[in-house]
């Protein structure tokens, strides 16, 4: 028996052949079991971590569930396309402010994973797990996790900014941020909306798409929306980065 | 004559974009609002059957069901949902809950089925429609040619600027069904998972998954979300209503209003996050202070039992299992029907 | 893992402190210094001293708070029944210590309130008998057994804090932590706990953390201030009354009668005596100015009901400038009012409301027409601050309004509440007693004359109530009106000119706080203890009781 008219066949015509994404997951578990075990994994998380990732997961869902899920009709046509803003919201910007606000391998991956169940308990209605969570939490917030390894917990310049806020303090300076430190959370926030734009098309609409909606894959459709996430998903990163630092500073963590 | 045509097509076609458009908007802000948001999605102690089921039941339910739109017809999955959505009744202020669940699912219906059926490519739509068709016939029928004249029903045909938006040039019936079928199935869902919040507390839920030796933190994280989640609906709520106060929408009218109220919300999220955040170290040191991680699992006060309840539920799952098996048997399967399929495909090689 | 001590470290005192200093990462000034410290098994003792000076600082070091989850330069010398807090897991530790913090909303983490005691001894792998047992006693002991299958999000602030102190006794420490446990909190939950924590009296041993010496003085054997990160003094009960210049200089707000009891050498929990006294001695006491009002400026009225049920009915009138106070216990619909006053209802409730401002009707208008003529400034303030910068914050209102010469106004707000240096900074990295103003100033920019603020004084020390009243009593001067939903009956007595008091959703009694602090105690609004002094024939309640 088939499942959407997919009749168990793995490798469609014209779908990534499933050898290219198990290898994908096996590599990335393997970088995530490395990481994991170099910085301690969970096990170095504070309770407050785990307090930022339940409170930041509830405002990634309902922005995308309840806020952003409608809005698609909002936005005319081909700006719609562009700005997907339950994505941009849910799950770019407002994960970016958790892996600020932690800045610990691992913060991204856990948070999708959170965020998938979260997501589950309000709309999905665990259907399609666990494929969920391993996709989610093994594409965006492996490429939040690698983020942090990179820029050794200075994500968004969260550190900087503080340090530069506290100096600015002692000798009652304004506390803004410098140019260089916006220039850094700006790239690095372009950085990470330019990686999250590949998942979705590549590994979701151009692998698991055919399991779960039953569709075909059109690589013109799948080149054109990973153009498109890409165009938006940079100044969107640009602007989480901004946002982060922000909210983080704020937070005062 | 060409004038009135023209202003024909113009006018009804700008009537139903805006119906397209305003016509979720209005149901999701106007409304249902932000309060009728977060009543749908809380858990209010109550006694009836749904609050008596574990959740686990439910969970199974609302996989089960999800798993049964997807290979069932629309119409068949129109029935399951209006269905379920008449036991909203059986709920706490179970008409409120009943109409704010209406609207939620309509809303959805009407988004996605208007997205769908005027923006789907005719390529999909045929592959869709006609799968076996376009698998065993090398020259796939194009517009407006005579053979996809034969093949699609059209309804409206847009004015022509309208491809800009991103519509196709058509609107059709298998369009139109097209976007009912992946709306429905979207729309049960949404129905059935807002009975498991409504109905189990979120810490039945993850108890639940609790015995289902999840981390404990993995709950604790989930614990602290599902809490937070009426907390963001009245934050955001009291943020944009002080906006508002303070001059945001002045200008409004009752059919810009919602655009504001929306404009609203964005830019209470930071502050509302940031007002949220601050909150978490307390949250932390209360946890932290009754002994939160002293092990790897934690105990249960409440036993993990299925009540007689939960075994009618089970039969009730197994006849949806039926239901979903007969319906493929007889031809109500997949969703798009596959009647026309031979009729039209045979059209099509005769074109 | 988590067992308590070991036999001998039951026998050890429940603090002990040697030579403790310690800072904050980052910063290197030590932000808490306390040489020889002890707290002995079964006192009661109340730690005092005004918000910032360090009193949650010393407390966070005997639950180990501070350096397990705070983090600073890992402080030596901190011993809690034997155990070194440096080096004991906080697991171990919460067997032996409980904390109850000062907000309820933050520290209740369940959904229910039984999963909410539950949760500690769930957390220690008990056995689901054990944890029946205790979640039964500490119900019992807080008196909460009509709460116990209620959901957490539906109770009052007064009833979560009990459920969070009940939550905090499942785990049967020894030694419980209250830091400014009833700061957020109406009388008549304040009341309650205290009265749960006077029952522990004996059975536990308690450590109190105030800003405010009359809440919990009838019951405490000791009174330690602590001041610029030092303890000033550690003293027994009965000599408090010699330090009343010290706790002045550290910016406590000491209960008048004190001043009555230091001089006439009195008990100073013997207040109907120390009023007797006084009657006799003929001290004439001065009494609040209470400004009689100008001409009416607002009336209103609000009917609200949901499915057939009335939830409020109830008017007001409000001459300028003037402060007016709404008061009532929690659930008497004050929120309620105010809110169809603004128009801001949930869609569910049906309100019939009036509104006239200025001899305007605005009975129909929307939130932004009402809102020029109101400002709202909500407990929760931050969520005022939108914007990037200060001066963007004060002007906001005005651009949204389409005024165009708002620079001048902005400046002039700026000036007024003491921003203009941080007129570039973001609003949300300023100070909380900075976002306040700010938010004030965002609030009142709008153009009016009228400000609605709820619950401004929740939380705050009496420094910064001082404060509060100072801003608005300069802004009366320049014309604004008040109207303050709150529980605090002594801000109320000091400043304003008017209250009423809602019950049941109707207006009960109004009038100046003299007249109506007379019979208010009918309806859970206990007067402070000023007001008895200067009213010697109304009955005193007993002390916990006390509105302060």
């Amino acid at each position: 028996m088939g499942f959407n008219g997919i009749d168990g066949s793995l490798n469609q015509v014209g779908q990534i052949p499933w050898e290219y994404v198990a290898g994908y997951f096996i590599v990335a578990l393997v970088i995530a079991f490395f990481l994991g075990k170099k910085t301690g994994g969970l096990g170095s998380f504070t309770t407050l971590d785990f307090v930022y990732i339940g409170i930041g997961v509830a405002f990634a869902v309902v922005w995308q569930w309840f806020i952003g899920a409608f809005l698609g009709g909002f936005l005319p046509g081909e700006v719609g396309q562009y700005i997907n803003l339950g994505y941009i919201g849910g799950q770019l910007i407002t994960m970016m402010v958790i892996a600020a606000l932690v800045r610990k391998v691992g913060v991204g991956t856990t948070s999708f994973v959170v965020y998938s169940f979260l997501s589950d308990i309000f709309h999905y209605g665990f259907g399609g797990e666990p494929m969920y969570f391993i996709y989610e939490g093994l594409t965006y917030g492996l490429i939040l996790d690698l983020t942090i390894a990179a820029t050794g917990g200075n994500i968004f310049g969260v550190k900087s900014s503080m340090k530069a806020s506290a100096e600015a303090t002692a000798t009652s300076g304004s506390g803004g941020s410098s140019n260089k430190l916006l220039a850094l959370m700006i790239v690095e926030g372009a950085i990470v909306g330019f990686l999250f734009a590949f998942p979705d098309p590549i590994i979701y609409s151009a692998f698991f798409g055919p399991f779960i909606n039953g569709s075909k894959v059109n690589w013109e459709t799948i080149y054109a929306t990973l153009t498109r996430f890409i165009i938006s998903g940079i100044p969107a990163g640009a602007l989480g980065g901004i946002i982060a630092n922000r909210v983080s500073r704020a937070i005062g963590q | 004559m060409a004038l009135l045509d023209a202003v024909w097509v113009n006018v009804g076609s700008w009537f139903l974009f805006v119906f397209g458009l305003v016509t979720p908007l209005y149901l999701i802000f106007g409304y249902i609002g932000l309060t009728g948001f977060r009543d749908i999605s809380r858990y209010e102690e109550h006694h009836t059957f749904y609050y008596r089921l574990n959740p686990l039941t439910k969970i199974i339910f609302t996989i089960v069901l999800t798993f049964v739109v997807a290979v069932t017809a629309w119409s068949i999955d129109l029935v399951i949902g209006l269905v379920v959505l008449s036991t909203y009744l059986t709920l706490k202020r179970g008409l409120r809950r009943l109409a704010l669940g209406s609207a939620l699912v309509f809303a959805s219906v009407i988004g996605l089925a208007w997205y769908y059926a005027t923006q789907t490519p005719y390529g999909l739509l045929m592959y869709a429609f006609y799968h076996i068709c376009v698998a065993s016939v090398s020259a796939t029928p194009q517009p407006p040619s005579a053979a996809w004249m034969a093949l699609f029903t059209p309804v409206w045909q847009w004015a022509s600027y309208f491809t800009i938006l991103g519509y196709q040039p058509v609107l059709t019936t298998q369009g139109l069904l097209y976007g009912m079928q992946v709306s429905t199935r979207a729309g049960v869902v949404l129905i059935s998972s807002l009975i498991l919040i409504m109905t189990s507390t979120p810490s039945a839920i993850l108890r639940t998954l609790g015995r289902l030796k999840l981390p404990v933190v993995l709950i604790f994280a989930l614990v602290v979300g599902m809490r937070t989640v009426p907390r963001i609906f009245d934050t955001l709520d009291t943020a944009v209503k002080v906006q508002f106060m303070r001059g945001y929408g002045a200008k409004a009218n009752k059919v810009t209003r919602v655009f504001y109220l929306f404009g609203g919300v964005l830019t209470s999220i930071v502050p509302a996050m940031t007002f949220l955040f601050r909150g978490a170290r307390n949250t932390a040191i209360s946890a932290d202070t009754r002994a939160f991680r002293a092990y790897k699992q934690r105990t249960f006060l409440k036993p993990f039992t299925f009540s007689k309840g939960d075994y009618v539920f089970f039969a009730i799952i197994a006849g949806l299992v039926a239901l979903a098996v007969f319906s493929n048997l007889y031809g109500f399967g997949r969703a798009i029907p596959y009647s026309a399929v031979g009729s039209s495909c045979g059209a099509t090689s005769t074109a | 893992m988590a067992e308590t001590g070991s036999p001998e470290a039951s026998l050890a005192n429940p603090v002990d402190v040697k030579d403790l200093v310690f800072n904050y990462v980052g910063v290197g000034k030590p932000v808490l210094t306390v040489g020889d410290f002890h707290v002995v098994d079964g006192e009661v003792a109340l730690v005092i001293g005004k918000s910032g000076g360090g009193k949650s600082t010393l407390v966070n070091c005997f639950n180990g708070v501070i350096p397990h989850i705070f983090k600073g330069n890992d402080p030596d010398g901190v011993v809690v029944y034997g155990n070194a807090v440096k080096q004991t897991p906080l697991p171990k530790l919460s067997t032996m210590v409980g904390t109850l913090l000062q907000d309820p909303e933050t520290q209740v983490l369940n959904y229910t309130v039984e999963e909410e005691i539950a949760f500690g001894p769930e957390n220690l792998m008990m056995p689901p008998d054990e944890i029946q047992r205790r979640v039964d006693l500490a119900i019992a002991t807080t008196g909460i057994e009509n709460l116990r299958e209620r959901e957490t999000y539906v109770l009052s602030g007064g009833e979560l804090q009990r459920v969070a102190l009940a939550a905090v006794l499942a785990m049967q420490p020894k030694l419980l932590i209250m830091d400014e446990p009833t700061s957020n909190i109406d009388p008549e939950g304040t009341a309650r706990v205290f009265q749960t924590l006077t029952g522990l009296k004996g059975k536990s041993t308690l450590i109190i953390v105030e800003h405010k010496l009359e809440r919990a003085l009838h019951f405490i054997d000791r009174v330690v201030l602590v001041d610029e990160g030092k303890v000033v003094f550690d003293i027994a009960k009965a000599k408090l009354v010699d330090y009343v210049d010290e706790l002045h200089a550290a910016g406590i707000d000491v209960p008048e009668h004190y001043l009555y009891a230091k001089k006439f050498r009195m008990d100073p929990s013997n207040i109907e005596g120390i009023r007797q006294r006084i009657a006799r001695e003929g001290l004439q006491l001065g009494t609040p100015q209470r400004g009689g009002g100008g001409k009416v400026i607002m009336e209103a009225f609000a009917h609200v009901e949901v499915q057939g049920k009335v939830l409020v009915e109830a008017d007001l009138t409000l001459r300028e400038p003037q402060m007016l106070a709404i008061m009532g216990r929690n659930g008497a619909g004050k929120s309620t009012f105010l809110k169809a006053v603004m128009n801001f209802l949930d869609k569910e409730l049906t309100a019939k409301s009036k509104l006239m401002i200025n001899g305007v009707d605005l009975s129909k208008a929307s939130i932004q027409e009402r809102g020029k003529h109101i400002a709202y400034v909500p407990q929760s303030f931050d969520l005022m601050l939108i914007n990037k910068t200060v001066e963007e914050e004060i002007s906001y209102s005005m651009r949204k309004r389409g005024v165009k010469d708002y620079k001048g106004p902005t400046e002039e707000f700026l000036k007024l509440f003491g921003l203009q240096e941080f007129r570039r900074r973001d609003p949300l990295m300023l100070s909380v007693g900075q976002r306040r103003r700010v938010a004030m100033a965002a609030a009142l920019s709008s153009g009016v004359k009228i400000v609605m603020m709820d619950e401004p004084t929740s939380g705050q020390d009496f420094y910064h109530k001082e404060i509060i009243a100072k801003e608005i009593n300069m802004l009366k001067g320049l014309g604004y009106s008040f109207i303050i939903v709150t529980h605090d009956a002594k801000f109320v007595y000091r400043y304003a000119d008017s209250m009423l008091v809602l019950d049941g959703g109707k207006k009960v009694l109004e009038g100046t706080p003299e007249e109506v602090f007379a019979s208010s105690q009918n309806y859970s609004v206990i007067p402070p203890t000023e007001y008895y002094l200067r009213n010697p024939d109304i009955p005193i309640p007993e002390l916990g009781m006390l509105g302060v």
